[in-house]
């Protein structure tokens, strides 16, 4: 195998994503993974920042050297063909492996019927804040969709996974029957984006250990029992940590926090200034409820940290 | 279950000193007792019940430590106002019916405690309690400056009084008004006087003690009369010549009525907060440092105001002023307060004939001073410098509370203050949200152990309850870093709690840092003003120093470096650096520089943003540059990861020496001119920088730069990396 440092070449290279994605290449073919991503998929429209999502998309679709689905929410016309095939060919990726749907209907309807007859493996969609359509696309669809998706989503934020180099990756270790291969997914993609470093990041729910310290005795009290619980899940990380050396990992570390289930990675990951957080897909599908009274995904969507990834069991499936 | 707060083995060591403490104790308990029993218009001895019920019987269960309990002052207001309402002109009528609400409202704090609802005191804002203290003690006075003059007139509020003034002071009595005002004048300066035998003695005692002397010279039980001014028992304390005529039973027949219950919520309120406040309060005098519970002794005071309403005394609570005594006499356990309370018994029973000459002035002198004390005018400026909003606050509640009751006045200055954050948030909803969103994180660093704790978005009064939460399970003498960088708004309430709890901390042992905060915006010149994220990049003239910049300021002063907090915008030197080419400097601020050995250090706080226009994000670091006078080869260091490792063993650009394995091994260094980087690195230079780098390091050729995590330092980090460049520039070849 032949892995170069990508810090390398972010630093000399004038053209660092050009390299980064001959490593992608690379170690793509190499790693063993639970979940192969071959199919990726992004709503598409007319707009700049339109257009840099599909860069971004093509970017990604080419380092995972995966097919990309394109998906127009309208009508079918010769003039936005055209314009979508100009669009395509400014992109990295080769045109052959590019394939364009329309659709009319609801949005947030026909991008998740589209990715289902595809056999999209990861969705992507942008989540800037700032400009109104993609508030549109962002404030409602792009979290309709994570909170109804079969396959994995990538939520492109703020900080640019592809323009801005990824360093840092947070994600979730919380003990569940997903979280191994989510922390399996998280490190190929981290190492196919050529990041430095993993935190796996496990959320204890404080009311395990005692959160009564009012005085001096019980706060003793607290301490020795949050200590017993964080031997057990540290444990429980290392076996985790040694599997994911199985796989040939990036820098791995391990964190595990008292607070807030669903709530506390997400700061976590803000506060570390983490550029990418991976997370598991929920049990079930989430309504109106769980926006109301909000838990575990909905808080990181409700205030998104960073670029998000949320890594479906679904997908497995579909490979 | 440890029911006994001590424990055996403390009472057997601490018994002396709580047996020699208790006697001052009781000795300023009694004029204290019904001092505020007078106020407060119900026969003066149940304010003295209290101190006995709560020591006698539950000391032994205690939250806390060196409490002594006693009756609240806040409560004086609500208490004669209470007793007229519910009684319908007969006041005795009424007391009898405030004492069944005593019995209720004791049995609902007993409730709070144990559902561990404490922390209700804390939520309310900090202004509001400051101008709540302000106006009992506005109360006070008012209520006490007719009776200091010996004049028979009783106006019930401020306007009142300013009105009847003149006929005041026409119907004063010089003969009384004397001892008033003597009492309150060594009430005054009793603390300037340095003689230690009137400092052994408390002020209000020798109050007590003039005044009964006073007493018996005019012979005041007798009566009589001088010039043309009469006095006589009128203006004497009246307590009951048999100790069993003290006991009053309450009288439950109102219990269905809502006048009744809008009393029971009054006084719970009340006695909780100021209970609060007093056992926080009481946890700082404590000198072995220990904490109380507050929850529990939330519930055990509203047991024990209970049992007192039953036999006729006001509600119990942890008082500031006896435990202060005691702590000062050199009192260390919950023993004190027991004796106190059988000193007091004894004193009554054996004294009740002699503490019948006391005059109402010289009780009254003794409140006013109190009621000054509460109003606190340095609090006040103080209130004034944190920023308009809180004086806003603070006058509101002040004026509601002083034409209406204090729970109206806690209502306004709370839905005020609730009303300029919507005004700041500029959002309804988003205050709401606030509300049940988390917003705190904690974890331990892996490198110290320190605790780290970020707030994010809206920290304010309503919220701080998970802060508060996250604070509470940090050990004593642990390491705390609150990072509050991440925080778009902080209010006062929060400043103070937070100024409060490093406060704590640091006394019981611990390190306490609040960083992320200099680049905060604020309304007025002050620590504790509210704090809030601008939108502009560069900072407003009215920001004022933090602590971290105050003591930054101090660490220059003292290797006599510069300090420099203000912000400069324009970071030319920054931008050669490799290690920061991803990131584009906003701005850098809180520079401290000087010169070592010919080299120029600079060490300042950066702002970066990664990413422009819409992918815009913001962090920030600390960072060192050292100067040099020579030339140097390019090169970089930073710890290797386990991929670098594999990238090296294919023989690419990481400079390894032979004979250092364990640097080789750690670091990756990279470097375009690799003789001349091999050449630079001394044997010397290798061996210190792999006993220790937490930096990541890079020269330009002719500076070197030193970042360490992408947040700022705190100020022992600063004083590390500080420390670590002095030695960087002694191991530098050439230097």
């Amino acid at each position: 195998m032949r892995a170069l440092s990508p810090l390398f070449f972010a630093q000399y290279d004038p053209k660092p994503l050009g390299n980064a994605l001959y490593i992608a290449t690379e170690t793509s073919r190499t790693m063993a993974l639970p979940y192969p991503f071959c199919k990726v998929a992004t709503a598409i429209a007319f707009s700049p920042y339109a257009e840099a999502n599909l860069h971004e998309s093509a970017r990604i679709a080419e380092m995972l050297e995966a097919e990309l689905v394109l998906i127009h929410v309208g009508s079918k016309t010769e003039q936005k063909l055209k314009k979508l095939d100009l669009m395509v060919s400014q992109t990295v990726i080769d045109p052959a492996k590019v394939k364009v749907e329309f659709r009319e209907g609801d949005p947030v309807k026909c991008i998740l019927d589209s990715c289902e007859e595809n056999g999209v493996d990861l969705l992507i969609a942008g989540a800037q804040k700032k400009e109104n359509l993609i508030t549109f696309y962002t404030g409602s669809v792009a979290r309709k969709l994570c909170r109804k998706a079969k396959c994995s989503i990538l939520l492109l934020t703020d900080r640019s996974v592809i323009r801005n180099k990824c360093r840092e990756i947070v994600v979730s270790g919380d003990d569940h029957s997903k979280t191994e291969d989510t922390v399996r997914t998280a490190n190929y993609f981290g190492k196919v984006l050529g990041a430095e470093h993993i935190t796996i990041v496990d959320e204890i729910d404080p009311k395990k250990g005692v959160t009564a310290a009012d005085d001096d005795n019980q706060l003793a009290e607290t301490a020795r029992k949050r200590k017993e619980i964080k031997e057990k899940e540290d444990q429980r990380i290392e076996n985790l940590e040694t599997k994911l050396r199985e796989d040939d990992c990036i820098a791995v570390g391990h964190k595990c926090i008292f607070g807030k289930p669903g709530y506390t990675i997400g700061h976590y990951a803000a506060a570390h200034q983490a550029d990418l957080l991976v997370m598991h897909s929920p049990d079930a599908e989430l309504g109106i409820m769980d926006r109301v009274f909000p838990h575990d995904l909905e808080y990181v969507l409700s205030d998104l940290p960073c670029c998000l990834m949320i890594v479906n069991q679904a997908s497995k499936e579909v490979a | 279950m440890n029911l006994f707060s001590n424990g055996l083995r403390g009472w057997k060591r601490s018994w002396k000193d709580d047996l020699r403490a208790s006697v001052s104790v009781a000795f300023i308990a009694i004029p204290l007792g019904l001092g505020i029993g007078l106020a407060s218009g119900v026969p003066p001895m149940s304010a003295v019940i209290p101190a006995v019920v709560g020591g006698l019987i539950f000391a032994w269960f205690s939250g806390g430590n060196v409490i002594v309990h006693s009756t609240p002052k806040m409560l004086i207001g609500v208490t004669a106002a209470a007793i007229i309402t519910l009684g319908a002109d007969d006041l005795f009528q009424g007391y009898r019916i405030y004492l069944a609400a005593i019995v209720f409202a004791g049995m609902i704090q007993f409730l709070l405690g144990t559902l561990r609802l404490g922390v209700i005191g804390d939520l309310i804002p900090a202004s509001v309690i400051k101008s709540l203290l302000a106006a009992v003690g506005i109360i006070i006075i008012v209520k006490q400056l007719p009776v200091l003059l010996g004049s028979h007139l009783h106006p019930k509020n401020l306007i009142e009084l300013s009105r009847v003034v003149p006929e005041v002071m026409s119907d004063a009595n010089p003969i009384v008004a004397i001892i008033g005002i003597a009492s309150l004048v060594i009430m005054f300066i009793h603390s300037q006087i340095e003689l230690p035998v009137v400092k052994a003695i408390p002020a209000a005692v020798w109050v007590i003690i003039v005044s009964i002397l006073y007493s018996y010279g005019f012979d005041f039980q007798n009566g009589g009369q001088i010039l043309f001014f009469g006095y006589g028992p009128e203006f004497l304390i009246d307590i009951p010549a048999h100790v069993s005529d003290i006991v009053v039973h309450p009288d439950f027949s109102l219990w269905k009525t809502s006048t009744f219950w809008n009393v029971v919520i009054a006084v719970v309120l009340i006695t909780s907060i100021e209970g609060i406040l007093s056992t926080k309060a009481i946890d700082r005098l404590d000198g072995l440092k220990r904490k109380s519970n507050i929850n529990k002794e939330l519930s055990i005071s509203g047991l024990a105001t209970s049992i007192s309403g039953l036999i006729g005394g006001m509600p119990v609570i942890p008082g500031i002023v006896p435990s202060s005594v005691g702590v000062a006499h050199n009192g260390k356990g919950t023993l004190m307060n027991v004796f106190q309370a059988i000193w007091i018994l004894v004193l009554i029973v054996t004294l009740s004939s002699q503490l019948q000459h006391i005059p109402l002035a010289a009780l009254a002198g003794v409140l006013i001073h109190t009621g000054y004390k509460l109003i606190n005018p340095k609090e006040i400026v103080n209130i004034y410098r944190i920023g308009w909003d809180q004086i806003l606050v603070f006058s509101v509640t002040l004026i509601v509370t002083l034409v209406s009751d204090l729970i109206f006045g806690i209502l306004a200055g709370t839905v005020l203050t609730i009303v300029i954050h919507i005004v700041r948030l500029r959002s309804v909803v988003k205050l709401f949200t606030i509300l049940f969103r988390p917003n705190v994180v904690s974890y331990q660093e892996d490198e110290d152990d320190s605790y780290h704790i970020s707030v994010r978005g809206y920290s304010n009064f309503l919220n701080y309850p998970q802060l508060k939460k996250a604070l509470d399970v940090i050990p004593n003498n642990a390491k705390v870093v609150v990072d509050l960088s991440l925080a778009e708004f902080i209010d006062h309430t929060v400043m103070e709690h937070l100024a409060e709890r490093e406060e704590n901390h640091i006394r019981r042992g611990g390190e306490f840092e609040i960083i992320g905060l200099d680049t905060h915006l604020t309304s007025a010149t002050h620590p504790l003003s509210v704090r809030y994220k601008g939108s502009k990049v560069g900072v407003s003239g009215r920001q004022t120093l933090t602590s971290r910049q105050q003591k930054l300021q101090s660490l220059a002063e003292e290797v006599n470096w510069q300090f420099d907090p203000s912000v400069a915008l324009f970071i030319k030197d920054l931008d050669s650096f490799h290690l920061l080419r991803h990131k584009s400097i906003d701005r850098a601020y809180n520079k401290v520089s000087g010169n070592f050995n010919n080299a120029q250090v600079i060490i300042q706080d950066i702002d970066f943003h990664e990413g422009e226009f819409q992918t815009k994000v913001t962090g920030q670091s600390t960072v060192a540059i050292i100067g040099l006078t020579n030339t140097i080869p390019l090169f970089t260091i930073e710890k290797e990861y386990l991929f670098d490792r594999i990238a090296a063993l294919a023989g690419f650009d990481d400079i390894d020496f032979k004979n250092f394995k364990k640097f080789s091994n750690t670091f990756r260094l990279k470097g375009e001119d690799e003789p001349a980087v091999r050449d630079f690195f001394s044997n010397d230079l290798i061996r210190f920088l792999e006993e220790n780098l937490p930096y990541r390091l890079e020269s330009n050729g002719h500076q070197i730069l030193l970042i360490g995590k992408e947040r700022p330092m705190s100020l022992g980090e600063i004083e590390n990396l500080l420390e670590f460049t002095k030695n960087l520039i002694r191991v530098l070849p050439q230097h």
